[in-house]
């Protein structure tokens, strides 16, 4: 059959869209890993704390390295060559064997040259006489080439201790058992962010060619971090992504043709989906410009639904041919299809710029999904022979409402009252529970993280100050508190961003204390009065104390120097205000802690924050607005279909077969898995969408023919997306496994109910 | 840097030692006399580039059961140095510091070698280092060198000089040019011997 002039003209127009739509988003759009973009819009400065460093956190960047050997010996001298050379590799900031000699010759040079500066013990005759009495002790007890450099040039171990703050770590053991055979640890700390997993694949392949480069064949190595795991999820999400959307892809055309029969038919229900992809894309491209991956994830699956509306036309068409098919099922797909752009129109408002971004993607997709069913598909040309070949049964009965129950409704409401009663809990606000890492590395990281002294995550205290300056002079107060608390037990060590850069007037108070050189050339002679020691070896001290004086430290300097990343995660500008962040390392007494806080008389720009505390009230605060936006939007459904359908008995059975729906599938998932996490709280609303489908399918007034038909339609509906989301409940990755197991439950409960609530529609 | 001059008084009781340095250090720490008190008084003339003049220094050292050396200087600066298996301690002024062993190659090669002499333990000496014997008419010369080359890095060398069954001193040579000539004091003596 040759499409006449019109139909040419309109297939071009969609030719000219889909073009259009692949052009914007192959020139605008730019893809996006940031997690914090799918956080929820923060209340506090707590909440913000967790947004603004979900994807940097201090610490995220470490790389954890255990080269093992047979002999402990042997790893420790492969980890310090091992780390040596990754010296100045291009992917870290700083990489460091824990075995390495202890370092007085591995002073930074930033530490070192900026020790006066950084280090706030006043020099004064006195220190210099204690100090100088203390370096002989030293060197009696055992010298070194080092400390030999360091006492001419650094008699009061100013750097030493500039050092020590800025390693709170503590010490490590340089090998450890692993297993029959012994591990020794080296940690790099990489220059891009965790989230940032082309820089982490960078970072990983420079520390396996240095491996390598070892050529040791008893040696081993065992990586660990944020950025590896990251790229061990992409690796598993990829790997899980193609084999299950490749089965769901096979089981839904297997599907398909089972209903079809025809491969040309087949194709042409893939074809509206594709085109609402495209306008999603296109969509976000001209709005936001960037894409997560989470969005592309999460709104292909989501659009995957809208192959329900070429199902229901072309299951129709086959029976009825499609003129008569459109006229049947199209007032239920431009219903559903609206009622489903209500419930993402309700997502768009839950203030997570991320859900938006979804929200406006399937909005997007579903629209031009239900157009391209009603005014592209009818331009394709399908034959229609079955169409003619099968008899119109009930061509001449009557149009009749089906006979709508409430039985099903009230026994699914029974049952999940009784499911009620045998579940704890429905909801888990716990955000570390998402996570796609394996529990068992999780905990291997804890210990590793432990052991080296990284700081606990789970509280951090925050100075907030309009100006960077004013950021760093809340933070040295604050440190010059915690010596107190430290004093009581409460806390062990710390590292804060005043230890990289004081603030100016705590540079200038150091600089001004500095002696002439005449004044120190004086106390040294009065120092070494009674040592060994001549003055004439401190000339590098006084050269080096004169010159500090002209020194001034500013954020380039540290931002140039190998501890930029830690520095640029302990101090941010974020929405005009700097923060600065002081986390806890070594024990710490959380309830000292809290009590310490509110007795310490921080001003109201300093103060202890719980991180987990705040991630969970922000993950509860943001299930609530989610529901009260799901409610709202289900009343707002409820208006639509009451407008459009002008029957109100009906409209309210969709509704609440539909909120019956999703009342079982959150019983019967939490009695299955447990409490439910963000992403089941997503996937219900893709269950919501369906059970308003199924019900205003199943509901429709139509002859008994008709109603036979989308019975069946809807059946292979119900097969498709079971088949889809079937696949996903069984992968290994949490958030696809929780899509896959709420959305097969949700469509097969959803469904029974519609077809148990309307099934009686036509008694014989 | 001036080296340190041993002088020494000829040696009566001669070991005649064999050619080969493992058999002739073996030889010699068979021979070698227990010695007679827990804690073994030392007089250490010490030689750095950081100070104008020798420097004095006197305490003992003491090897605990439990594997740990114990060096004490009680003159000019109290300080105590505890080297154990893991550990290194150092206490001044009221002061404690400590930290693990295998971060500090030389002073593990230290106490592997004052213990070794201590005990009179060859075979641990020839773990650690490699001998070389001379026999002379002042006694026995045995130089211990660092086989490791992170000990050696900042410990050269350990001297180790002896009459017969005595041993007589221990120097200390260091990287930074320092060298320790510790020399112990016979009990009741009231000097070195």
């Amino acid at each position: 059959m040759t499409p006449g002039p019109s139909t040419r003209i309109l297939l071009s127009a969609w030719a000219v869209f889909a073009l259009a739509c692949l052009a914007v988003v192959v020139s605008k759009l730019e893809l996006s890993y940031d997690l914090s973009y799918f956080l929820p819009e923060a209340s506090g400065p707590d909440e913000q704390l967790l947004r603004d460093r979900a994807g940097d956190a201090p610490g995220s960047r470490l790389l954890f390295g255990i080269v093992t050997a047979p002999e402990a010996t042997t790893a420790e001298e492969l980890a310090v060559d091992f780390s040596l050379r990754l010296q100045g590799a291009d992917p870290f900031t700083r990489v460091l064997a824990v075995s390495q000699e202890a370092g007085l010759d591995d002073i930074p040079p930033f530490a070192w040259k900026y020790r006066y500066l950084l280090d706030d013990r006043a020099l004064t005759p006195e220190s210099l006489h204690e100090e100088i009495a203390a370096r002989l002790g030293d060197v009696l007890m055992f010298s070194s080439p080092a400390l030999v450099g360091i006492v001419k040039a650094d008699p009061t171990m100013a750097s030493l201790r500039v050092l020590e703050r800025l390693s709170p770590g503590g010490e490590m053991q340089p090998s450890f058992p692993v297993g029959d055979r012994f591990g020794s640890l080296v940690i790099a700390e990489t220059r891009s962010a965790a989230f940032d997993l082309g820089g982490q694949r960078l970072a990983l392949t420079e520390l396996q060619d240095a491996f390598r480069a070892l050529n040791e064949p008893s040696a081993g190595i065992e990586i660990f971090g944020m950025g590896i795991y990251g790229l061990g999820v992409q690796e598993t999400i990829r790997h899980e992504a193609t084999f299950r959307s490749i089965l769901a892809t096979v089981l839904v055309i297997a599907v398909l043709m089972a209903a079809f029969r025809k491969l040309s038919w087949v194709g042409a229900a893939g074809l509206p989906v594709a085109l609402g992809l495209l306008a999603g894309l296109a969509a976000i491209a001209l709005i936001f410009g960037k894409v997560h991956g989470i969005t592309i994830a999460f709104g292909i699956t989501i659009l995957g639904i809208t192959v329900d509306y070429p199902v229901h036309l072309l299951g129709h068409a086959q029976k009825v041919g499609l003129k008569r098919a459109i006229r049947t099922v199209m007032p239920a797909i431009r219903i559903g299809a609206a009622s489903t752009a209500i419930a993402y129109l309700g997502l768009a408002l839950t203030g997570s710029s991320g859900l938006a971004q979804l929200a406006v993607f399937s909005l997007a997709g579903v629209l031009v999904a239900a157009i391209a069913t009603r005014w592209f598909l009818p331009l394709l040309p399908l034959r229609e022979t079955d169409a003619q070949e099968i008899p119109v049964m009930d061509e001449e009965g009557s149009v009749r409402p089906p006979r709508l129950s409430y039985l099903p409704v009230a026994l699914a409401m029974l049952a999940c009252g009784l499911g009620i009663l045998q579940v704890d809990r429905f909801w888990s606000d716990d955000l570390s529970a998402l996570t796609p890492i394996p529990a068992q590395t999780l905990r291997r990281d804890h210990e590793l993280r432990q052991a080296t002294g990284a700081p606990d995550l789970r509280y951090v205290i925050i100075s907030e100050g309009s100006t960077r300056d004013e950021a760093l002079s809340l933070v040295e107060e604050l440190t010059a508190k915690l010596w107190e608390a430290r004093a009581l037990g409460i806390v062990e060590r710390w590292m804060s961003p005043d230890v990289l850069l004081p603030s100016e007037s705590a540079q200038h108070r150091r600089v001004a204390a500095l002696p002439s050189t005449e004044l120190l050339a004086g106390w040294l002679d009065e120092a070494v009065q009674g040592t060994p020691f001549s003055a004439e070896i401190f000339a590098p001290f006084m050269a080096d104390v004169e010159s500090s004086k002209e020194l001034e430290l500013t954020a380039t300097s540290v931002l140039d120097s190998p501890f930029a990343g830690i520095f640029e995660s302990l101090l941010y500008e974020a929405r005009g205000r700097w923060t600065g962040l002081t986390t806890l390392h070594g024990s710490v007494d959380f309830a000292g802690l809290a009590a310490w806080s509110s007795s310490a008389g921080f001003s109201g720009n300093v103060h202890v924050v719980d991180l987990k505390a705040a991630s969970e009230s922000l993950v509860a605060r943001y299930r609530a607005k989610v529901s009260m936006v799901i409610g709202l939007t289900m009343i707002a459904i409820l208006v639509l279909l009451i407008a459009v359908e002008r029957r109100f008995s009906r409209a309210l059975w969709i509704v609440v077969t539909a909120l019956a729906g999703l009342g079982l599938t959150i019983t019967t998932l939490s009695a299955m898995t447990g409490p439910l996490s963000v992403f089941h709280f997503v996937a219900l609303l893709v269950v919501a969408g369906l059970g308003l489908d199924y019900g205003l399918f199943s509901s429709r007034p139509s002859t008994a023919a008709e109603h036979k038909n989308t019975q069946r339609a809807v059946l292979v509906c119900v097969a498709s997306t079971s088949a889809t989301f079937g696949v996903l409940a069984f992968s290994s990755i949490p958030v696809l496994s929780a899509i896959g197991t709420t959305i097969t439950t949700g469509c097969l409960m959803c469904w029974g109910l519609a077809r148990l609530g309307a099934g009686r529609a036509y008694p014989h | 840097m001036i080296p340190v001059l041993i002088t020494l008084a000829a040696c009566a009781g001669s070991l005649s030692l064999p050619g080969d340095d493992a058999e002739a250090l073996s030889m010699i720490m068979a021979s070698l006399a227990a010695p007679g008190e827990e804690r073994l008084a030392f007089v250490e003339e010490r030689q750095s580039p950081l100070f104008d003049e020798i420097v004095t220094v006197s305490g003992y050292l003491e090897r605990l059961s439990d594997d740990t050396l114990v060096k004490v200087i009680e003159e000019p600066l109290p300080r105590r140095l505890s080297l154990g298996a893991e550990r290194v301690t150092v206490e001044s002024a009221g002061r404690t510091v400590e930290t693990s062993i295998s971060r500090h190659p030389a002073l593990a090669g230290l106490r592997s070698g004052l213990i070794g002499l201590i005990d009179r333990d060859a075979v641990s000496l020839l773990r650690v280092f490699q001998p070389s014997v001379e026999d002379g008419e002042n006694g026995w010369r045995l130089e211990l060198l660092p086989r490791e080359k992170r000990v050696a890095r900042n410990l050269r060398r350990l001297v180790v000089h002896g009459c017969g069954e005595t041993l007589i001193s221990v120097e200390v040579w260091l990287a930074d040019g320092t060298i320790e000539q510790m020399r112990f004091v016979v009990p009741g003596s009231g000097g070195t011997e």
